[in-house]
């Protein structure tokens, strides 16, 4: 279980993220949601041990995530990041391989291409192989970063103990398909026993997909629990100050139905 | 993921053939020692005076093992006393500037970055030039016995205080701005040669005789002392070169990016940084500032055996050796009996790769 049990982040006199509390199971997606500068992504660099907070701690399975060597840590959680700048012409192939230059657990390169040639392939980039990196499109690359990321913490659950995949915002660059495809690939995660933390704005694909949503506003965390529970229009007015003529354009008639967790989480792919 | 869909991902039939970038990744270390050897052999033929083949092979033996058969002294004072001190610098600071060059751009994360052109090495002059100037007034026998060694260390301190500065001045939250970079490595390296200038004026002709050389780079005046002070700075770039190759892989995609793959971010871009320094320093001790050798050495290799820097790094090592001793046989044959300075020759072959870097566009360069 990783939890983060009420961090303070402070940047000078301005306190990014007030008293903040947060809980990722085992076999669960998790997501963030919150309008811009709300502290998600601070949330998230606490989470993966980026970014020590002022107050509070990060307990990873109950060790506090600071006494765990970068290492080590390596091979319980891997991080997608936003976006990559990358100036050197690497290969796709040797991108995803940078996933496996830590925690191999005595695997050699060569029995590890499998597992390379298997993550591009649940991306769709099979047949990138042999490209170069970039020359890829933002979204192509997005993926390769997933694949690189799967290959870093590969088995879901380890020595009884569960791995952790985050994913900051991975839908922004993808088309419709891979958007839905790379929130796929967080659900198999999570139900083969991994916990997956993502932060996304797209509330209708969080509340398909996430278990447990946990809601940030100016740096608090004002709501958390199932979308169902959590997604309401109520909500949406409060913390991203939707007025009625914004709710109709976005949703229609779901917006009259007061619970869009509800009505989206019917739609969850079996 | 079970053991099942691993085998079945072995017998996928989509194993793409091998690419010409991992068959020159095998052979480009064993290439480039014979390109090395073959030049070194040549450095040590070539010259004012003619030496027979025989006698080369005799000097090479003599310094290895002691045996001085198969050699005039004539020729054992030319080669061992001139040419084979030379060559062996040569190769160190053409290794040094070259790895450094490497592991600066992989610090930096850009093709662009060399210890020559951010000021790294004007760093390091500046530091040197004190060192002259200002040794006059230390003790005699601190002078006669480790004046040889003063230099590099000076000029070490000198390139890791620019390097610091320079990552500081360029790194906001995480991201380092290769604009920001070598803009603030002009202003440094504007800085530098002032101060530089402002002690040339003050200084007397002996030092001035030796500030000349600063300017020009060269490898005319190598000595074995000279060698020696040079060889711990290279030896601690080419020993740590394999430890810190996956590292420099990894921070490639980004500080926060290396850090979650499981390096010590922290660790790594400090030793870098000090490695840089101290290669960039001695370097600069030893031959004066010679410029593009740090990025043209990588830049070709990266074109021919990719970015990966278990393999590029060694393999820089080799050709930047190969580059220095081949440029510096020419420096002192095209106008002999007088030697063109060795940064003449470097920068011809380096500026226009400089300029093809930024037009290329495999390599599209973002500032």
């Amino acid at each position: 279980m990783l939890e983060a049990i009420n961090i303070t982040v402070c940047v000078g006199t301005k306190k990014l993220l007030r008293d903040v509390y947060f809980r990722s199971c085992p076999g669960e997606l998790t997501v963030i949601i919150g309008p811009n500068g709300a502290g998600k992504s601070t949330l998230l660099k606490c989470l993966t041990g980026d970014l020590s907070p002022s107050e509070g701690d990060v307990m990873l399975d109950g060790t506090s995530i600071w006494s765990v060597p970068a290492i080590e840590l390596a091979g319980r959680r891997a991080v997608l990041p936003q976006s990559s700048q990358l100036s050197f012409p690497f290969s796709v192939e040797e991108v995803v391989m940078l996933g496996l230059v830590s925690g191999r657990h005595g695997l050699s390169a060569k029995q590890l291409r499998p597992r390379v040639l298997e993550a591009l392939d649940r991306v769709g980039l099979m047949s990138y192989l042999n490209r170069y990196y970039q020359e890829l499109s933002g979204g192509e690359k997005q993926r390769v970063h997933l694949a690189r990321v799967l290959c870093q913490v590969w088995e879901p659950r380890q020595n009884g103990r569960a791995n952790y995949l985050f994913l900051d915002e991975p839908t922004a660059s993808l088309d419709l398909k891979h958007q839905i495809d790379v929130l796929e690939t967080g659900r198999k995660y999570a139900n083969e026993g991994g916990g997956v933390i993502a932060v996304l704005h797209d509330i209708d694909l969080a509340c398909v997909y996430a278990d447990k949503i946990f809601v940030l506003n100016h740096g608090n965390l004002v709501a958390h629990g199932t979308p169902q529970d959590v997604v309401t229009t109520d909500l949406l007015r409060s913390v991203y100050h939707l007025d009625d003529r914004m709710l109709e354009t976005k949703w229609g008639h779901l917006a009259k139905g007061q619970n869009l967790g509800k009505s989206w989480s019917e739609l969850r792919p079996s | 993921m079970s053991e099942m869909t691993l085998s079945e991902a072995f017998k996928s039939p989509v194993t793409p053939a091998r690419t010409s970038r991992e068959v020159c990744q095998q052979y480009a270390v064993k290439a480039l020692t014979v390109l090395l050897l073959i030049i070194c052999f040549v450095s040590l033929a070539v010259g004012p005076t003619e030496v027979s083949v025989s006698h080369i092979f005799g000097a090479v033996n003599y310094w290895l093992f002691g045996d001085e058969t198969a050699l005039t002294l004539r020729d054992k004072v030319v080669l061992m006393d001139i040419r084979m001190p030379r060559t062996v610098l040569g190769c160190l600071v053409g290794a040094s500037l070259a790895a450094s060059g490497a592991m600066m751009q992989g610090l930096f994360r850009n093709p662009l970055a060399d210890p020559g052109l951010v000021g790294v090495s004007s760093g390091a002059a500046l530091a040197a030039v004190c060192v002259i100037t200002l040794s006059s007034s230390l003790p005699a026998w601190i002078l006669d016995d480790y004046s040889v060694y003063l230099l590099p260390w000076g000029a070490f301190v000198g390139g890791a205080a620019t390097t610091t500065l320079l990552y500081k001045v360029a790194t906001r939250r995480g991201q380092t701005s290769i604009a920001t970079m070598l803009l603030a490595g002009i202003a440094l390296g504007a800085l530098s040669g002032a101060i530089t200038g402002f002690l040339v004026f003050g200084s007397t002709d002996a030092e001035l005789r030796d500030l000349t050389f600063w300017g020009m780079g060269g490898l005319g005046s190598s000595t074995w002392p000279r060698v020696w002070s040079t060889l711990p700075f290279a030896l601690a770039v080419l020993v740590s070169l394999p430890f810190i190759a996956k590292g420099l892989n990894a921070f490639l995609l980004g500080e926060a990016e290396a850090f979650h793959l499981g390096f010590n971010t922290q660790h790594l871009k400090r030793l870098i940084i000090v490695l840089v320094a101290g290669a960039a320093g001695a370097s600069v001790a030893a031959a004066g500032a010679i410029g593009f050798v740090g990025i043209v050495v990588p830049h070709v290799l990266r074109l021919v055996i990719g970015p990966d820097h278990r393999f590029l790094l060694p393999s820089c090592a080799l050709l930047g050796a190969s580059l220095l001793v081949a440029a510096d046989v020419v420096a002192r044959t095209v106008v002999a009996p007088a030697e063109l300075p060795i940064g003449i020759i470097t920068a011809i072959i380096g500026a226009p790769v400089f300029l093809s870097i930024l037009l290329g566009r495999k390599n599209q360069v973002q500032l």
